[in-house]
């Protein structure tokens, strides 16, 4: 699977196990929820990158305690017209504080990229037929936004306050 | 009225931008029709029976002459000439192409207006009481509350792909004029015991296919808090709200599955646990907004006006009549909020013609200190007329065909498009608001107020559920039966109809209502309104006379 | 447009053969581009009038289907589909009022511009 991540397209460094498959020594890797949860102690000692594949119906706030452990969650966007992992990301990224690479896979189309931008998601699985510069025209459609989101980016009202 | 800031303009500017290439990538097939559609109904463009057609967003029904007469100019260039006013206060043309949709627009975003949302599962347009700002019965003005909810709501990162849609009413009076009870979230205005306005929060009301009616969440809620509460709600929404039914994943479904209970409580921790900061609404965020309503320096009436007017009712009854029906009480002396009908009996419901609204256009800038309406009722109102310029008004609306004195009366009949113009229909609805306009007509004095919504569909876009007679079109195998309802209120006491018995044919529609009619009139206590009969005799009078043999 | 009760539109030739009252099958959808509603009329034609489209018996309608739908994005009809009409007095018409209106047009007078 191809990403986009820091402006750029490039193959996918992390590996997605099955819940049964051993993992890689030291290679950075990913598991379902249900294998975390399963075997969460020896995961939590295990030396290198861990990544967490969270299903769109799984309540982020669960994973307050162990968070830090986690340099990547995937959400999950089954068809795109599926918005829950917006949610997911807004809880993860700023309730929970998650400095993580916080990643969309699933059906990510690039008219919803600046939306899960702005909901702090900065890695997107992208289809064969991506092609960077318009993926990227995506991000840069609108100068300010109306509502605070996990961007980090002054909302039009607050751009209105500052401006006296 | 609100008048857009640099940010604004260039934010539909972008939106304009983004849309166009979005467009070319579909001609040039580089997106499908499933990938499109979203992006397309969040821009407010469906694909109904004949064409596109173009819902565009008059937020809180707020409607200048500019703006107007820019609708009216879209009419004659992009679709046949005439547009039609929906139950949520926003303007459809009905055929329209996709191709042109981009420039239209741009021509939109050039007077301040855009068809942003008001589609698609995401926020949907704020509507409002039509008489804001004017009305003797306003707790205070809902719509700086309106614009700073649609604001929030534009292109909401974390609400635009919901279950389903999500529409927001506001009322500000003591009287609901704005439907609140049946929407997603209703808010009222409401005064504490300490004299503090907030907000009363209601949640999961709704029509279609399931009516119901929205309970009360939060019974205060101030108003600094408003936006951070409704992001709660609609966080708990996008969560837990059932995305495998499409005719089960509104929130009133959630909310009738949870209990009210539940879902306040899962409401008011999320709440609790939101930081206060980003979503504040400190007092000068709130009164910066509300500068842009503030009310206009009224003229002072002069001696001799009420007494000249007085004059000119007695001499001229059928001014007198339309005085009487589409003139309400204004809170400035001397002035008046006129309701303009769009109901001519035998016409559809809620359409204007581009000359009319170039008329009304002028009408508002000369009689309204430049402001005009649109209400849920598909009618349109001057908020701002002096009541020494009724009799004039009353004339010129009279030589466009807007003048019918029926407002609220039983012609005065809300309707969809049905299946003359909507892919979603089972009926067709305009039809049989024409028949019945033209028959009752001539007893609009006579029965007094009564609302007539028909829709032609379960999706209930012309609100029949809370009809004091409502009208669903449903097919029979392959033939337009229509059910009846009666009893059903959109005001503050809000009540669903009940069905009275088995859908009637489309040539018994008008005997049915006849009959209906009779049974009230037969019954009716001096000074009862349909609904209160109802409630007084029950169902079982008027489906005696629906029902027994003839 | 002119209304079904006042037919005006000629009648057809190329589609003689057909049973009188026998249900047959026609692929329609709406353009692209303008939405307007179109007929298939064989091989990379659409047409708007009813008149012109290529119908079919009922065990043939998956074959008309397909070759409709076919062909390279942009396919410039949105989700062609089947419905049925019948041949009356040599000329095709709609079997349901829903198809009947979008061939014809509204039922009721619009408002003059």
């Amino acid at each position: 699977m191809l990403l986009l991540k820091d402006g750029r397209i490039g193959e996918d460094p992390w590996r997605h196990l099955d819940d049964a498959e051993p993992l890689p020594d030291g290679a950075p890797a990913t598991v379902s929820l249900k294998r975390w949860s399963a075997e969460r102690g020896a995961l939590m000692r295990r030396k290198g990158r861990l990544g967490l594949r969270l299903p769109n119906d799984a309540a982020p706030l669960a994973l307050a305690e162990d968070i830090a452990r986690f340099d990547l969650i995937a959400l999950s966007f089954p068809r795109f017209t599926d918005g829950r992992a917006y949610s997911q990301a807004r809880l993860l990224r700023g309730r929970l504080g998650f400095r993580g690479e916080l990643r969309a896979t699933g059906n990510v189309l690039r008219d919803q990229l600046m939306f899960m931008r702005r909901c702090g998601i900065d890695a997107f699985e992208v289809g064969d037929r991506a092609l960077a510069e318009n993926w990227l025209a995506a991000l840069g459609e609108f100068g300010a936004f109306y509502q605070p989101a996990e961007d980090g980016q002054p909302w039009i009202a607050r751009r209105r306050a500052l401006a006296g | 009225m609100y008048r857009y800031d640099a940010f604004d303009r260039r934010f539909v500017e972008e939106r304009v931008a983004q849309y166009r290439d979005q467009v070319r990538r579909r001609l040039a097939g580089q997106l499908s029709e499933d990938e499109f559609r979203p992006l397309r109904l969040m821009n407010g463009l469906y694909l109904q029976l004949h064409a596109y057609m173009l819902r565009i967003a008059v937020p809180y029904g707020a409607l200048s002459p500019e703006k107007l007469r820019l609708l009216a100019k879209i009419a004659r260039r992009y679709d046949r000439g005439y547009g039609h006013f929906t139950t949520r206060q926003n303007i459809q043309f009905n055929w329209i192409k996709l191709e042109e949709t981009p420039d239209i627009l741009a021509e939109l975003a050039s007077v301040e207006m855009h068809a942003i949302q008001t589609s698609g599962n995401c926020i949907r347009n704020v509507t409002a009481d039509p008489f804001a700002g004017v009305a003797d019965d306003e707790i205070e003005d809902p719509r700086p509350y309106c614009e700073i909810i649609r604001q929030w709501s534009t292109l909401h990162p974390e609400f635009s792909f919901l279950p389903r849609k999500f529409k927001i009413a506001v009322s500000g009076a003591a009287a609901d004029r704005a439907a609140v009870r049946v929407h997603d979230i209703g808010l009222y205005l409401r005064r504490n015991e300490a004299g503090e306005v907030g907000f009363e929060v209601l949640v999961g009301g709704g029509l279609g296919r399931t009516p119901m009616i929205g309970k009360t969440l939060r019974g205060f809620l101030p108003k600094r808090r408003l936006l951070a509460y409704l992001e709660a709600i609609l966080r708990v929404y996008n969560e837990f709200g059932r995305r495998d039914n499409l005719y089960k994943s509104r929130i009133k479904i959630l909310v009738h599955a949870l209990g009210v209970e539940k879902m306040r409580e899962a409401v008011e921790a999320e709440f609790a646990a939101m930081d206060d900061g980003p979503l504040a609404l400190p007092a000068e965020t709130i009164a910066a907004i509300a500068a842009h309503f503030a009310p206009p320096d009224y003229a002072v009436p002069e001696p001799g006006e009420e007494a000249a007017l007085g004059r000119a009712l007695a001499a001229e009854p059928a001014l007198a009549r339309w005085v009487k029906h589409n003139v309400a009480a204004h809170r400035a002396p001397g002035h008046a909020i006129v309701t303009v009908s769009l109901k001519p009996p035998g016409r559809p419901p809620g359409d204007a013609s581009a000359a009319q609204m170039e008329l009304l256009a002028d009408l508002a800038e000369r009689y309204s200190l430049g402001e005009i309406r649109v209400s849920y009722e598909q009618n349109l109102v001057l908020p701002h007329v002096r009541r020494r310029d009724l009799p004039e008004l009353w004339r010129r609306l009279g030589e466009a065909g807007l003048a019918t004195a029926n407002i609220g009366l039983a012609s005065d009949i809300i309707a969809c498009p049905g299946l003359d113009y909507c892919s979603l229909a089972s009926a067709r609805s305009i039809p049989i608001a024409e028949r019945l306009s033209e028959h009752l007509a001539s007893r609009d004095q006579e029965i007094g107020e009564l609302h007539i919504k028909i829709s032609g569909c379960v999706n209930a876009c012309g609100h029949h559920h809370v009809g004091h007679i409502g009208i669903l079109g449903v097919d029979k195998n392959g033939e337009e039966f229509y059910q009846i309802t009666i009893g059903g209120s959109a005001d503050e006491n809000a009540a669903l109809g009940a069905i009275v018995g088995p859908a009637v044919p489309s040539a018994e529609v008008t005997h049915a209502v006849d009959a209906l009619i009779e049974v009230y009139l037969d019954l009716r206590r001096k000074g009862e309104r349909f609904p209160e009969t109802y409630r007084r005799v029950g169902a079982q009078p008027f489906k005696e006379a629906l029902y027994a043999p003839a | 447009m002119p209304h079904p009760h006042k037919p005006s539109a000629p009648p057809l030739a190329a589609n003689a053969g057909a049973s009188p009252d026998a249900t047959r099958r026609v692929i329609t959808g709406n353009r692209l581009r303008d939405g307007v509603p179109v007929y298939f009329a064989g091989v990379g034609r659409w047409s708007r009038a009813l008149t012109e489209a290529r119908h079919v018996a009922e065990a043939e309608a998956e074959a008309l289907l397909a070759e409709a739908q076919a062909g390279a994005p942009p396919h410039p009809v949105v989700a062609p589909y089947l419905i049925e009409v019948v041949v009356r007095g040599g000329r095709l018409r709609p079997l349901s009022l829903r198809e009947e209106i979008r061939a014809f047009g509204p039922t009721v007078r619009a408002a003059e511009p």
